[in-house]
């Protein structure tokens, strides 16, 4: 991954949107439509669960309708970053609880018998490539802001600058979150193993 | 390439082959859609000409273009909000603002407007026209609808469609059934001899449309009203008031004229001649178990062999936009009898959530039907606790109904909480 710009760094089509959206019901409710698959990824990659993931989503979207009129920022940029803030930190308060982190590895456990619903489906080779729960439950082990590092890059497409708005550190910080993690991960599930075979997929496939 | 890069490298291949449904599901984005734009006109302000129904199902346009599947839904939606709305939750009395309830008490005709929303649902405006006793006439721009308490009778002409819905209500005295609203806050503001000093708060002076009011609270077991008058003439501004029940509904009531000259003939319930009349009956006796049992069966069947997600009218209406999907894409047309059919089962969805109306906090009443199908077996849905009892009553997914002496513990079940201005239902 570089530093391109990131589908949250795009130059928004229609610079004045989040400050219409602010009043204007058409503008907000294009305002949901464009963000609303983005966020939902985003928790549904968190929390391994679909109806968990969507509860929390209806929070935030809900959250963001009462408080859009009072937010102070000007860009889609700015939207963003306080988006996904408020679901980060959505997120993060539901695995607070202790009692739903287990139900969560219990999902994540479950995931291996994933029924496909959406996008292209694994192939086999792809689902034995690695132990995807323990993949999962080694993210869902990390502490909340990894995580939220960690699925922010990879699953909201954000890019160092903007996490470090969302969870409040600076980019360097966030780099180095980024890298101690995936060291970590690359440790327990053997680089070598798993990237050879991935990339070797990825060529030959 | 830095060491962070191949790292991010190798870590996103291998993320992008795991094998996880990350797929956003449109029947929840569709459904969450209707919910935050109505949470949105509440903080910023109402649409300005759309009817509730319409923008609740905006999302759906595709499906919605078809006149009979707009029809269906919105008719369906009326039924239900019509039974819910216009039988009484059984709040008490409660008490008068003195100088500025006089002049609505006294009224013997008003004209004003109202906005009103619903459990979820955007808010809907009318201009409403009041004759003492206990007739309405409220119009959205594309419906009138006419009530007369005393006659047991409401009518809702659609002009565009040449249509008539008559719903009549049978089972209770007439007089105790709340017109509307505004009969509600009459007959609140009119029994004043309960109220203690307590339940009111001042709140100070503020400017509307640039007149200087002054504000008061009322807040009793059944609802909040707040009330801005003019004091230089005595005469209220504003109204606003917040049921304490379910659904949550909130009301807003202002532009008020006091004695104006009506025409008897505006008020009349007789369907204009040459329109299409579909009638209704709807029971306004008492709910009991029973009737939730059946409403829960209607929604059951509406929805495909699905429950509601939540026991309001966000829930039950979206399961009626999935029933409407379903027709659509089968390309049936809705008939006359199909019509009849769901408006049927829509009062019975009405009167049979109203029963969770009557139970109080004590009854401990949950409902984890969210994401449930009919035909799961030994799955609680809904569960209270009977006053005096110690044991719990739980309906369960195929419609059985048992005693039990512990609550069931499922999670994400929602307790059934009286909606004051604040609160929400609570997780289990």
């Amino acid at each position: 991954m570089n530093d391109e710009p990131t589908e949250c760094e795009r130059p928004a089509v229609e610079d004045d949107l989040v400050v219409r959206a602010k009043t204007d019901r058409s503008a907000f409710s294009l305002l949901y439509d464009r963000y609303y698959p983005q966020v939902a990824r985003y928790c549904l990659r968190r929390l391994f669960d679909r109806t968990l993931a969507e509860d929390v989503v209806s929070e935030v979207f809900l959250n963001v309708a009462s408080h859009l009129r009072r937010f102070t920022g000007q860009t889609e940029t700015d939207f963003r970053r306080w988006l996904f803030r408020i679901a980060t930190n959505a997120v993060n308060a539901y695995l607070r609880q202790t009692r739903r982190r287990q139900e969560l590895w219990e999902a994540a456990a479950r995931s291996r018998h994933w029924d496909h619903v959406g996008s292209s489906p694994p192939s086999p080779a792809d689902r034995d490539l690695l132990d995807w729960p323990a993949v999962y439950q080694a993210l869902l082990e990390l502490d909340e802001r990894d995580q939220a590092i960690v699925m922010l890059r990879y699953f909201a497409d954000c890019s160092c600058e903007e996490i470090a708005a969302v969870v409040d550190a600076t980019p360097g910080a966030v780099r180095t979150a980024l890298s101690r993690t995936l060291n970590r991960l690359r440790d327990r599930f053997h680089p070598a193993e798993y990237s050879t075979k991935a990339l070797g997929q990825s060529e030959t496939g | 390439m830095s060491d962070l890069e191949n790292q991010e490298s190798e870590f996103t291949r291998l993320l992008q082959r795991a094998p996880f449904d990350d797929q956003p599901a449109l029947e929840h984005r569709q459904a969450l859609h209707a919910r935050v734009m109505a949470e949105f006109d509440r903080e910023v302000g109402p649409p300005m000409t759309r009817p509730a129904w319409q923008l609740a199902f905006m999302k759906g346009q595709e499906i919605m273009r078809r006149p009979a599947s707009r029809l269906l839904v919105s008719a369906a939606s009326l039924a239900i909000a019509a039974v819910w709305l216009f039988v009484p939750g059984g709040q008490t009395t409660a008490q008068a603002f003195n100088r500025f309830a006089a002049a609505v008490v006294a009224a013997k005709t008003a004209h004003f407007q109202m906005e009103v929303r619903v459990g979820g649902l955007p808010i809907q405006q009318f201009q409403t026209w009041y004759l003492a006793p206990g007739r309405y006439r409220q119009e959205t721009g594309t419906t009138i609808n006419i009530s007369d308490m005393s006659a047991g009778k409401i009518v809702s002409i659609i002009p565009a469609e040449k249509k008539v819905v008559v719903m009549t209500f049978k089972g209770a005295p007439k007089d105790k059934i709340s017109a509307n609203y505004f009969e509600r806050l009459r007959e609140l503001l009119a029994d004043n001899r309960k109220a203690k000093e307590a339940q009111y708060e001042l709140l100070g002076e503020k400017e509307i449309e640039g007149k200087p009011v002054v504000g008061f609270r009322y807040d009793s077991s059944a609802e909040m009203v707040t009330m801005w008058g003019d004091p230089a003439t005595g005469q209220p501004v504003r109204i606003e008031s917040v049921f304490k029940g379910v659904p949550r509904t909130e009301v807003a009531m202002a532009d008020f004229e006091f004695n104006v000259e009506l025409k008897e003939s505006m008020f009349d319930v007789s369907p204009p001649a040459e329109y299409k009349i579909q009638s209704f009956d709807v029971d306004t006796s008492e709910s009991r178990e029973q009737d939730l049992v059946k409403a829960f069966q209607s929604c059951s069947e509406i929805g495909g062999g699905e429950f509601p997600a939540t026991l309001d009218m966000a829930g039950v209406t979206q399961l009626i936009t999935k029933f409407a999907m379903r027709r659509v894409k089968d390309g049936t047309e809705f008939s006359d009898d199909d019509f009849q059919g769901l408006m049927k089962q829509s009062i019975a969805i009405g009167r049979g959530f109203q029963f969770t109306l009557t139970l109080p906090e004590s009854a401990d009443a949950h409902y984890a039907g969210k994401g449930v199908k009919r035909d799961e077996k030994n799955r609680a849905i809904f569960w209270y606790r009977p006053q005096d009892l110690k044991t719990y009553r739980v309906i369960h997914a195929d419609l059985t109904v048992n005693d039990s002496e512990t609550a069931p513990q499922i999670e994400g079940a929602k307790r059934i909480q009286k909606a004051g201005p604040s609160n929400k239902a609570s997780d289990k």
